[in-house]
């Protein structure tokens, strides 16, 4: 009984006359199945993006280039490229379809030479500008075709690595959920429900794909018919492919509640700055645009275009803020960036809280708006507005500086109201008001930043103010009486644009505001440049109609126990068909000493050093920060989102770790049989990447375990008594005992996983490999 | 011959402690002529306990002949050795009719067939008719002269020996009647200490005339009525049947198990289930003796056998790639 033993293998690598027909039917398993699908799959997810354009143009490259990229991968695996190569190849098939159809010039039509390559970029930045420019549906260019085909190529490449390369269909989902987030971050509504359900499908072609090649590669069925193994392929479906897209219809269901508007909440993007002008924001503290570039398009470009109108019950309308400028920092003013964490949401209730001083007097106005060419992410609304209604979208007010700006919202064709209180400070109170300190004031006052020439100037200038409202007053006098308004100034902000300014005494608005700013802080009085709009002309039928050239830059200064007081720097008035207007309080420098001058006790010492406290020192009604506390603010919506996504992600990379601690769970306990701690037993060494054979029988399988594993005494012996007691169980007349084989069980468990490494031992928690296996 | 595993009862622990007793003696026995040789010996002592025929097949004077002999001798039971060639007519094997003058009737006189255990020695010289004589007998443990039938005793074996068909002045046999043995062993060559104890023992006398009987027919009789009863699990079956079926639909076979196949391999672990004083079967029995029952009944396909293969070495696929079920699944 001498058996010649053969190696293993060796027969089927025999030169007989069908093998390279058996060959090819492998490859075509291993290698073309997967490539469909994948090629399948992503061109799937694709379709998730399709509401982010006007139109389905963008598909054919986005196609084509999937197919070449994914064809392309399955020629290199199929000619056995080493598997770093594979994606290096794709990536160049991937520039070399995307130059074709998108590059000029380059050699052979194809060919990623770095010219061309060039070339693609710009038309990339070009399509990523329009994709951040436009809402998104964005219309078709052939930049946008290129930025969606060069993404979802490399999302190809990476799908098709983990499918046919790795094997690993689960974590290739991942990737087309990548391509889910982008409309669903996007989208206002968040992605249509069919985007899920194409990203959910494509990953269920993976899925079933994948079992498909585990049937194939474990090799012919000897013990099954044709029939046997099409039944085999369709339970192999129906367990874990239907398992985890049933898993992934139920997210799709749970998401929506957990999440009511993603979108909104996740990626709430300032797309547009002051205006709609294009350009970046590189500047971080301010919004997406310098509001002076828009400023000066404004006065320079487009001076009599009607950029909204609005009608008042009063004569003399205030100055419309659009966005407060705090910031002095490298030579510019900037805003903060708005935060509608750090915002309330404008509601039709909201009590807006002016910060007026207590005794300063006031007259309620009311002031109805509409928007006409504006098309602007901050609201232009009235000094000292006290309600605004009627918007739609999202806004939110910056707390701080009272800027009100929307959230993927604009003004676009917006109307809306605002109740705003006039208010009419005596000279007295200005002259009245000291400034303490406290630390939001000294942000507000900071000169590090201030070239000492300038403060200087401001000291001469003001030399004979006693206080800080007469040497504001004396400030603004300079400037209006030594300086001349001219709209060909640079633009610019640098110090030798200053310098220039301050040489030639000529300049437009936004000079004169931020250099009053800038002195009046040398002089330590808190101050802000505003950037906003004049009131405009009245039209005869009582409409006020605010145009290009009515855009304006104009400086505030800060008089605790008054508020924020507007002052006029730029020589421009109705002689220059212009709407500048001088605020009576400040028309004449104040030549009295202050009745109760320095002796007043300046609020801010009361220590609270609240900004708002200072400004709105015992104002009357209402107190800030208390709207309505219970409202979900932007940023806790986003907050909720991220959590909320988090935790579905959480709960899906969780979910085989869990199915498998509930399987271990059933199959230990106390009613479960000798088969289920067996195949505890069995899943267990699989997990932990222990070979194991169904054509072995349960003494041979253990033993295996026991010489590989080294497992010796107590432990070895619980294997052996586990693989006794399944074998009499399996195969004798009378069943055994069963008495501590959990125990043996466990024993096992504990010595197979103190024998494996931590990354082993946490791939088995996480990823059990058991599972891949389906059960028949 | 499958045990009905409900219909009688399991065979009794102190059965199969007898058995082993008995067969380990037996084994012992054998063990002191034909040394180093332990799995062939446990191998024909399961072929005679699933009563079985066995094929030993090699090269001349590795001790085949010898194997049997000592077997034989070791149970105290009838032997008959028939030396096949050529000439060797059917009834040499069977018996004849011999007319009686004294009688005036025809007497039968039983051929050597008549015996406990049967030694064939070299079978595939006999002509295809003779063969097939034989081959009849073992399959109905019965032989049928002029038109009477003749009852063969029990326990009832043939150990044939074979060289192999390269041999000049053979008959192979055909793959109809190599299905009827149970097992196929070969002796192989013995190791070098076993070689040099076979000389220094030889050279006195032959160590065959120390072997003493350690069992008789009726002990052998109710041996065999012991292996019967072991437990056959259903999943067992299926097991056998699955393995047999692999031959079938196996790429490398042309011609693969037959049911009677089935059938052999899974008495034969009844016996091995049993050497090893177990009342029930394991696969582990099925694949421990799968390459000796299967092997000598396959036939490779032209290019299997071009490529080198052996039907030992598709068995060892086989039993690689077949799942042991847990549980029947019909």
């Amino acid at each position: 009984m001498t058996t010649t033993a053969t190696p293993p293998g060796t027969g089927s690598r025999a030169p007989r006359g069908d093998a390279p027909v058996a060959r090819n039917r492998v490859s075509s398993g291993v290698i073309l199945g997967p490539s469909i699908a994948s090629a399948v799959a992503v061109i799937l997810a694709s379709i998730a993006l399709g509401p982010l354009f006007d139109s389905g143009s963008w598909f054919g490259a986005t196609f084509v280039t999937v197919v070449v990229v994914i064809a392309v991968g399955g020629v290199a695996t199929w000619v056995r490229l080493p598997l770093f190569l594979v994606p290096i190849v794709q990536a160049l098939a991937l520039f070399s379809i995307l130059v074709a159809r998108f590059g000029t010039d380059a050699p052979l039509g194809f060919v990623p030479t770095l010219d061309a390559m060039a070339g693609l970029r710009e038309i990339l930045s070009t399509g990523m500008g329009e994709i951040d420019r436009f809402a998104p549906p964005v219309p078709y260019s052939t930049g946008v075709s290129a930025v969606t085909a060069i993404g979802l190529g490399c999302v190809a490449i990476v799908v098709f690595v983990l499918q046919v390369n790795l094997r690993m269909p689960v974590i290739a989902g991942l990737a087309l959920i990548a391509v889910y987030v982008v409309p669903s971050f996007v989208l206002d509504d968040g992605a249509p429900w069919w985007a899920f359900a194409a990203v959910a499908v494509a990953w269920m072609v993976l899925l079933i794909s994948d079992e498909r090649v585990g049937l194939v590669s474990w090799g012919r069925l000897l013990r099954r018919s044709e029939g046997g193994a099409a039944s085999s392929a369709l339970s192999g479906l129906s367990s874990a492919a239907l398992r985890l897209g049933a898993l992934a219809i139920v997210a799709a269901v749970a998401l929506p509640i957990l999440v009511p508007s993603l979108a909104d909440a996740v990626l709430g993007r300032h797309n547009t700055g002051f205006g709609s002008a294009t350009g970046s924001g590189d500047n971080p503290g301010s919004v997406g645009l310098d509001p002076f570039v828009s400023l000066r398009r404004d006065l320079l470009q487009q001076p009599d275009v009607v950029v909204f109108r609005y009608t008042t019950d009063t004569a003399s309308p205030s100055y419309l803020r659009v966005v407060v400028l705090e910031q002095y920092q490298d030579e510019k003013w900037s805003a903060r960036a708005f935060d509608p964490s750090t915002g309330r949401r404008i509601t039709d209730d909201l009590a807006l809280s002016p910060a007026i001083g207590a005794g300063v007097a006031t007259t309620a106005q009311t002031y109805s708006l509409t928007a006409d060419k504006l098309d602007n992410a901050e609201l232009p609304v009235p000094e000292d507005a006290t309600r605004i209604q009627g918007l739609t979208g999202q806004w939110y007010e910056d707390i701080q500086t009272g800027t009100v700006f929307g959230v993927d919202s604009t003004t676009k064709g917006a109307a809306w109201k605002a109740d705003a209180l006039e208010s009419t400070p005596t000279t007295d109170q200005l002259q009245a008001s000291v400034v303490g300190s406290s630390p939001d004031l000294e942000s507000l006052r900071s000169t590090s930043n201030v070239p000492a020439s300038l403060g200087e100037l401001a000291r001469t200038v003001t030399a004979a103010g006693a206080t800080n409202f007469a040497k504001a007053v004396l400030l603004q006098k300079y400037f209006r009486d030594n300086f001349t308004y001219s709209q060909s100034a640079g633009g610019d902000q640098s110090t030798s644009a200053l310098d220039s300014f301050l040489r030639d005494k000529s300049g437009y608005c936004q000079q004169f505001a931020a250099t009053m700013a800038l002195m009046a802080r040398s002089l330590g009085i808190p101050a802000r440049v505003v950037v906003g709009y004049t009131p405009g002309t009245r039209s005869d039928d009582g409409t006020w109609v605010v145009k290009g050239k009515d855009a304006h830059a104009w400086p505030e200064l800060l008089f605790p126990g008054v508020g924020w007081v507007r002052f006029e720097p730029t020589p421009r008035g109705a002689a220059d068909g212009g709407t500048v207007s001088v605020p009576t309080y400040a028309t004449q420098v104040p030549t009295t000493t202050p009745t109760n001058g320095p002796t007043a006790k300046p609020t801010s010492t009361s220590g609270s050093g609240k900004l708002d406290n200072l400004l709105a020192e015992g104002a009357a009604g209402t107190t800030p920060f208390d709207g309505p506390a219970a409202e979900t603010t932007a940023d806790q919506w986003r907050a909720r989102g991220l959590v909320a996504l988090l935790v579905v992600a959480v709960l899906l990379a969780a979910v085989p770790a869990v199915w498998r601690v509930l399987r271990r769970r059933r199959r230990m306990s106390a009613t479960a049989s000798v088969e289920d701690a067996w195949e505890e037993l069995r899943d267990t060494a699989r997990d932990l990447g222990i070979e194991w054979s169904d054509a072995r029988t349960p003494r041979q399988a253990v033993a295996r375990v026991i010489e590989r594993q080294h497992l010796t005494g107590t432990v070895a012996e619980a294997a052996t008594r586990v693989g006794r007691v399944t074998e009499r169980s399996r195969y004798a007349a009378t069943p055994p005992s069963t008495d501590g084989l959990t125990d043996d069980v466990s024993t096992v468990r504990t010595a197979l996983l103190d024998r494996v490494d931590r990354p082993t031992r946490i791939k088995a928690a996480l990823l059990p490999a058991s599972l891949r296996r389906s059960e028949d | 011959m499958t045990t009905d595993p409900n219909g009688s009862a399991p065979a009794a622990a102190s059965d199969v402690a007898d058995l082993v007793q008995a067969a380990a003696r037996i084994r012992e026995s054998v063990e002191t002529v034909i040394e180093g040789k332990g799995d062939v010996v446990r191998t024909a002592l399961t072929v005679l306990l699933a009563e079985g025929h066995l094929l030993i097949e090699d090269v001349p004077g590795v001790g085949k002949t010898m194997l049997a002999k000592t077997l034989a001798k070791s149970l105290d039971c009838t032997v008959r050795r028939i030396q096949f060639t050529p000439d060797l007519l059917p009834g040499d094997v069977t018996g004849v009719s011999v007319f009686n003058q004294e009688s005036r009737n025809f007497e039968f006189r039983p051929g050597a067939v008549f015996a406990n255990i049967v030694l064939g020695d070299e079978i595939n010289r006999a002509s295809p008719k003779t063969q097939s004589a034989l081959l009849e007998a073992m399959e109905e443990q019965q032989v049928t002269v002029d038109g009477t039938t003749y009852e063969l005793p029990a326990p009832f074996m043939v150990m044939a020996t074979q060289n192999p068909v390269e041999m000049e002045g053979t008959y192979p046999l055909p793959e109809a009647q190599r299905d009827r043995f149970m097992a196929r062993v070969s002796m192989g060559y013995p190791d070098t200490r076993s070689e040099m104890d076979m000389l220094a023992g030889h050279a006195h006398a032959s160590p065959l005339d120390n072997v003493t009987a350690v069992a008789d027919a009726a002990l052998v009789s109710r041996l065999v009525e012991v292996v019967r009863l072991i437990h056959v699990a259903e999943a067992v079956r299926q097991y056998a049947v699955d393995l047999s079926n692999a031959t079938r639909q196996h790429p490398d076979i042309r011609l693969g198990a037959s049911p009677r196949a089935t059938l052999h391999l899974v008495r034969a672990s009844k016996a091995a289930a049993a050497l090893d004083a177990r009342d029930h079967v394991l696969p582990d029995d099925l694949q421990t003796l799968a390459p000796s029952v299967l092997a000598h009944r396959l036939i490779l396909t032209a290019d299997a056998q071009i490529a080198g293969r052996t039907t030992e070495s598709v068995i060892t696929d086989i039993l690689r790639r077949v799942p042991v079920p847990a549980t029947a699944r019909v």
